[in-house]
């Protein structure tokens, strides 16, 4: 049949339809007397040609009174030449165009588009091309594609709805369309007038015989004002070899240069010599305070349900505030519109299951599905009977629900939960979750003008159950609770502008700590540090400014405030004197609502770039990060005893300033990427513990604390190979952060007021990925990573007291572990990759730490008996690796 | 086919166990310091200050003594009472040392290459006395594993020692903790129809020293001072026995009382600190939520040479006592009561035939 309405819904010419106009067609007087439409449809009942048209380009044509048989293509030319319109045949159709041949028939391949009216031609010297880009299998919008058009150095991507405007001259022109992950597409588009189009992207191993593991935009790497970003599909995500069989965002980005795990399978990351409480990571728009289940094994979030993931190490957009290192925005996948979809994975240790589809078709979708462990059946085949006694577990869920309400509004739901518990042998009981809750409404005003409102809750909250001391059994629970409200508006209106603008508020209560007794037989006491209740808020503007086709900078000013709120008691000390139990001179105290303390300051944001010839540019950024809440932990890892504290009387916020510069190149077409980056960062209000400073539960936290400044300097190159059978990246930092603790008194210096490295300091650090696609349905993958150990304070002298044997450390961070450094290696199959089959499914068998080196997680000295083991020493120094053999793991997904 | 399947688990499961290693780091050397203990208490009695030598984290060697030394106790109002070397490195005071409470005293000493050292000054606290002392029946779960290598899990019964921390008025003052006991209990032989009572004891020692800060452990209400497992009833039974030293063959073994004698020090909060520190360093696990590394910090200083390192602690410390008595019904405590001293028998460890000692009681 003839597709009229899609030309009047997009005035969309695709011609992908295979078939040949047979020559012997002829029509007759069936076919007279007809509207052209009607002729068509006639047509393709009876002969089975289409014809392709725009309704009102024949809304007046009717065909003429036909006495005897004539071809179909004799029959056409008559009809269509009283109406200043030609045919072409193109793949065994018809289809009709405006003028008298315009177009060269050579010119029309399967890619091409017209947008606009051809009868305008000649008409507009400029127009605005509307469109939109799908992910061609689900058919879900793809925000943040790339749509260029090279020979006029100009281009845009899409916004959240997958949706476009580009104004180009009237004429022909060659449009690439991209999006990380997926397959480019190039379309030839006649422009005539303002109109609009639409695109699919595939992804390349179902469409292509090649794959591209990581394929992010390649010519973003030279062409993007900004820098120190990474973007990475969920779909490039998952070639990675990871532990446990499962792909796994976190650790996929620590693969990144300038981005180091905080220690093996431990939560968090460091980025750029920043702490782990320094990186925001959001997901659909709303913090999350912990993203790893059984400390660090696995990531909170099923990887099925991301759709991208952007990680800012620098050049953070004013849009984002309130940590100091690092953004890391996930989003999640909208759920399909037309039908039902079912996702999961069988694991050895956990599985997972997603379903999505329409609630309402065409307008609204849900995506529902959840992850849980059933490890304890491995702790059960120990040997050792605490471990076989020894629990641990987790779940999480997700449930994403979108309306379309029109073309310019769009709500979406967002909702998550997660629990981890570990019980080891009736000495202690671990639990700790987030829930998140977010709602966003995108709002279009116009082609060049769009908002978003979010709203969204977060709780984090951390349970321990203490049995270790008989009858003194107790909880302890932390937790920290922030609600955001923020709006975001930006526009393209103004030409070479795409200017940015909004405002978020955050309200915090966060609970230190509470102990209570386990049972009514416990004698341990009720202590309850004060909850804590702040406001945080910003305003932000932004301008992302083309000032020469060669040069664009992005001008930001965020400017944030953080107010602590009673109620609250604050001791006070004397003047001139350390911060101690012994000098405290009484006590403030602060109503509910009353403001116990007010931080404010300004963020600039600046980048620039200078595009050079032959695909290079050099980029340049500062970027000023205030950050008002902190993690306190005097551990090296993150761990469910850490709590969060907010700026107050004492506690200062941190405060960054980032610069960096960069110099990008692509060679041969954007196949291969290279980047160096170098950064200098200063942060004021860093801190570290005093000696013995007991953390948990610490009413006075101030009397702990040390206050100081810090430093991160370091150098980050890449290369990458972004297409091809064979891909991946060489990625080398070396990257210094150093602290410094220069207190008026003794108590408040670290190594004696000298500068010193922090726990994060690990000068070298290299990651090489591969990906080799050794057939269509074999993937090879392999990960290499080697860093330089992290410092550690060690003992350098030992001395006995009383039955004691005791040791004097270094000084601190003196010395470093043994360096770290892994393989993993991945073989994936695919199953059958017709697109016709229903089933769908690939198998992974992955090894984690190939060679089974036994990187430490931490080096301690501990008290043992003498042995010829340990030279006879009573005590000794250990080191402790989680993880000191090969991981093998095997992993059926599938997907229908 | 399955098991197939049972051997890919059994590999996967030993394959994620965690490991612990000996490890060795290159640790630069650096000369070995001055330690010194010692304990001056207000109980007009010979102080003995011990003074030993470091070592380098990777030596094997033992702590040498410090010998030759020339220690003195001295107050802040003049008084000093001289020391003479009794064993190696162990210096004893002439004469029994007078306190005062309220008083500052300090150590000082003069190695052999005369580097002069020096402890902090200490006022001698004011006395408190332990309230109650609480006695609470337990069960300790203990795991071994046998020959085979299969664990073996016993609950033991026993009794639990507890005090009330003091609230009021010992601001500026923390408390260590020892206690020791004597265990009585009774062996009933019988050698061709004549039975024997062997009236025993067995003196036992804590095997920690516990801290209190008033400030940092108001998270507790009860302190705990007794060592947990050793005052299981599988430790206050008198197994195992020398059955040689008995008449005729044992036919019942009862423990049958228990004397606990538990000694409060009122320290300062500094020392306080230190004893926290030492402790809290011995039980250090090196697991993934250990604390950071603590440094110990005494309170010797080297007169002679700032740069030079000492360790150890002086303390200057009021010590009081509590002795209870408890009376045992089976694994079930009958009777608690408060004795005035602790019974001293001549040994340590002996047994009385049919006649029962005059500490012992039913």
């Amino acid at each position: 049949m003839c597709k009229p309405l899609l030309l009047l819904v997009s005035l969309l010419l695709v011609f992908s339809v295979n078939g040949q106009v047979p020559k012997s067609v002829t029509v007759d007087q069936r076919y007279g007397n007809l509207t052209f439409s009607q002729f068509a449809k006639n047509l393709f009942e009876q002969d089975s040609v289409r014809i392709f048209y725009q309704e009102k380009w024949v809304e007046n044509i009717t065909t003429p009174t036909v006495t005897q048989k004539v071809l179909l293509s004799d029959f056409l030319q008559t009809v269509l030449s009283k109406s200043d319109l030609h045919y072409i045949d193109f793949q065994g159709n018809i289809v009709v165009m405006p003028g008298r041949q315009q177009v060269d028939q050579r010119a029309i391949t399967h890619n091409t588009v017209i947008v606009g009216n051809p009868l305008d031609k000649g008409k507009y010297r400029t127009a605005v091309i509307s469109g939109q880009v799908f992910e061609g299998k689900t058919k879900n919008p793809i925000p943040g594609a790339q749509i260029i058009c090279e020979a006029l150095s100009k281009g845009t991507s899409t916004n959240f709805d997958g949706k476009f405007t580009l104004e180009l001259p009237t004429g022909q022109h060659k449009m690439k369309f991209s999006f990380m992950g997926l397959d480019d597409e190039l379309r030839d588009v006649f422009v005539y007038s303002d109109g609009s189009m639409e695109v699919d992207l595939y992804e390349k191993s179902i469409s292509l015989n090649q794959i591209n593991i990581f394929a992010d935009r390649p010519e973003d790497n030279f062409r993007s004002t900004s820098m120190g970003m990474v973007k990475l599909s969920s779909k490039s995500i998952k070639k990675l070899s990871v532990l446990m069989g499962e792909p796994d965002i976190i650790k996929s980005m620590v693969l990144l240069p300038g981005v180091q795990s905080a220690g093996e399978n431990s939560s968090g990351f460091n980025v750029r010599g920043g702490n782990t409480d320094q990186n925001l990571i959001l997901i659909h728009d709303a913090p999350v305070y912990n993203t790893a289940h059984m400390f660090g094994l696995f990531s909170m979030l099923d990887p099925g349900v991301v759709d991208n993931v952007t990680l800012y190490k620098s050049g953070i957009p004013s849009k984002f505030g309130g940590r100091l290192s690092s953004v890391m925005d996930i989003d999640v996948r909208k759920g399909q519109l037309d039908k039902f979809k079912v996702n999961g994975g069988i694991g050895l240790i956990n599985s997972r299951l997603s379903v999505e589809g329409p609630i309402y078709k065409d307008k609204i979708s849900f995506m529902a599905g959840g992850r849980a462990t059933y490890s304890d059946w491995m702790l059960g085949l120990l040997k050792n009977y605490q471990l076989q006694q020894s629990s641990v577990s987790f779940y999480d869920f997700n449930a994403k629900i979108d309306y379309e309400i029109n073309s310019n509004n769009r709500v979406s739901l967002f909702g998550y939960g997660s629990h981890d518990y570990f019980n080891y042998f009736e000495e202690a009981e671990y639990g700790y979750g987030n829930v998140i809750g977010s709602a966003r409404w995108n709002h279009i005003f116009d082609k060049f003008t769009l908002s978003t409102l979010s709203m969204n809750f977060s709780k984090y909250t951390a349970d321990l159950v203490d049995y270790t001391s008989k009858n003194y059994e107790y909880n302890l629970s932390t937790s920290i609770e922030q609600e955001q409200v923020s709006y975001h508006f930006s526009t393209s209106r103004f030409a070479r502008h795409r200017i940015s603008a909004g405002m978020n508020v955050i309200r915090y209560l966060i609970e230190p700590g509470n102990s209570a007794p386990h049972s009514p037989l416990s004698a341990a006491a009720f202590i309850n540090v004060d909850d804590e209740n702040g406001y945080e808020a910003a305003l932000y503007l932004e301008d992302e400014f083309d000032l020469t086709p060669e040069l664009a900078l992005i001008a930001g000013l965020r400017y944030s405030g953080f107010a602590k709120i009673g109620q609250a008691q604050v001791k006070t000390y004397y003047p001139g004197q350390p911060l101690n139990e012994s000098t405290v001179s009484g006590t403030n105290e602060f109503g509910a609502g009353q403001v116990v303390k007010f931080h404010h300051g300004a963020e600039p944001r600046i980048a620039l770039r200078y595009e050079l010839p032959k695909s290079s540019s050099l980029k340049l950024g500062y970027n000023r990060t205030m950050q008002y809440i902190r993690q306190i932990s005097n551990s090296t890892s993150i761990t469910p005893a850490d709590y969060w504290k907010s700026s107050d009387t004492y506690l200062k916020p941190l405060v960054a300033d980032q610069l960096a510069l960069g110099y990008f190149k692509n060679f041969k077409n954007n196949k291969y990427e290279t980047s160096l980056e170098l950064y200098y960062k200063n942060i004021e209000n860093e801190v570290d513990y005093k000696n013995g400073g007991r953390l948990v539960l610490n009413r006075n936290l101030e009397q702990v604390l040390i206050s100081g400044i810090g430093r991160a300097y370091g150098l980050e190159l890449m290369v990458k190979k972004s297409s091809g059978d064979l891909t991946g990246w060489v990625a080398y930092t070396y990257s210094r952060s150093f602290k410094k603790m220069n207190g008026t008194f003794d108590e408040e210096k670290v190594n004696g007021g000298k500068w010193y490295r922090s726990n994060i300091d690990k000068p070298h650090d290299l990651t090489m990925v591969m990906n080799y696609k050794l057939s269509r349905r074999f993937t090879f993958s392999s990960n290499f990573t080697y860093s330089t150990g992290r410092p550690v304070t060690l003992p350098e002298q030992k001395y006995n007291v009383g039955s004691y044997e005791i040791v004097y450390y270094s000084e601190r961070n003196k010395y470093r572990m043994p360096d770290y450094h892994r393989l993993d290696l991945a073989l994936t199959y695919e199953g059958s990759l017709l697109k016709k089959q229903k089933w769908r499914s690939s198998w992974t068998i992955s090894v984690y730490n190939v060679y089974g080196r036994k990187n430490p997680f931490s080096v301690y000295y501990s008290k043992e008996k003498p042995t010829r083991q340990n030279n006879y020493n009573v005590y000794a120094l250990y080191s402790f690796s989680v993880i000191g053999v090969p991981i093998p793991s095997f992993t059926y997904n599938f997907w229908f | 086919m399955r098991k197939f399947y049972q051997y890919i688990l059994l590999f996967l499961v030993l394959t994620l166990a965690s490991c612990e290693e000996l490890y060795t780091p290159e640790i630069e050397e650096s000369p070995s310091a001055l330690v010194v203990e010692g304990f001056l208490t207000d109980r007009n009695e010979h102080i003995t200050v011990r003074l030993t030598r470091s070592a380098s984290f990777n030596d094997n060697s033992f702590y040498y003594n410090e010998r030759g030394a020339i220690v003195t106790i001295e107050s802040l109002s003049g008084q000093v009472y001289s020391t003479s070397e009794v064993s190696k490195g162990n210096y004893q005071t002439n004469e029994p040392v007078k306190t005062e409470a309220g008083q500052g005293y300090y150590v000082r000493i003069i190695t052999r290459d005369g580097t002069e050292y020096r402890s902090e000054v200490e006022e001698m606290p004011v006395p408190t006395q332990i309230q109650d002392v609480y006695v609470v029946d337990s069960t300790f779960r203990d795991v071994n594993y046998n020959y085979w290598g299969e664990p073996v899990v016993s609950d033991y019964r026993g009794i639990t020692f507890s005090i009330r921390p003091q609230q009021t008025g010992v601001e500026n003052t923390g408390f260590l903790y020892r206690w020791n006991g004597l265990v009585n209990y009774l062996v009933y032989s019988e050698l061709q129809l004549s039975g024997f009572n062997y009236y025993c004891w067995d003196k036992i020692w804590s095997t920690t020293t516990y801290v209190y800060d008033y400030f940092k452990d108001e998270y507790i209400t009860e302190l705990p001072v007794g060592d947990l497992h050793s005052l299981s009833f599988y430790y206050l039974g008198p197994l195992p026995i020398d059955s040689t030293r008995f008449m005729g063959e044992i036919q019942r073994i009862n423990t049958t009382s228990l004397y606990y004698q538990l000694e409060q020090y009122s320290i300062s909060k500094k020392g306080a600190k230190y004893w926290r520190s030492i402790k809290k360093q011995s039980e250090s696990s090196g697991t993934l939520f250990d604390p950071v590394e603590e440094q110990i910090v005494g309170n010797i200083t080297c007169l002679s040479d700032s740069c030079k390192i000492a360790f150890g602690y002086f303390s200057v410390v009021s010590a009081s006592e509590k002795v209870i008595a408890v009376d045992f019904d089976g694994e079930k405590c009958e009777e608690v009561r408060v004795v005035d001293s602790m019974p001293n028998p001549d040994h340590d460890e002996d047994c009385s035939l049919n006649v029962m000692p005059d500490f012992w009681f039913n």
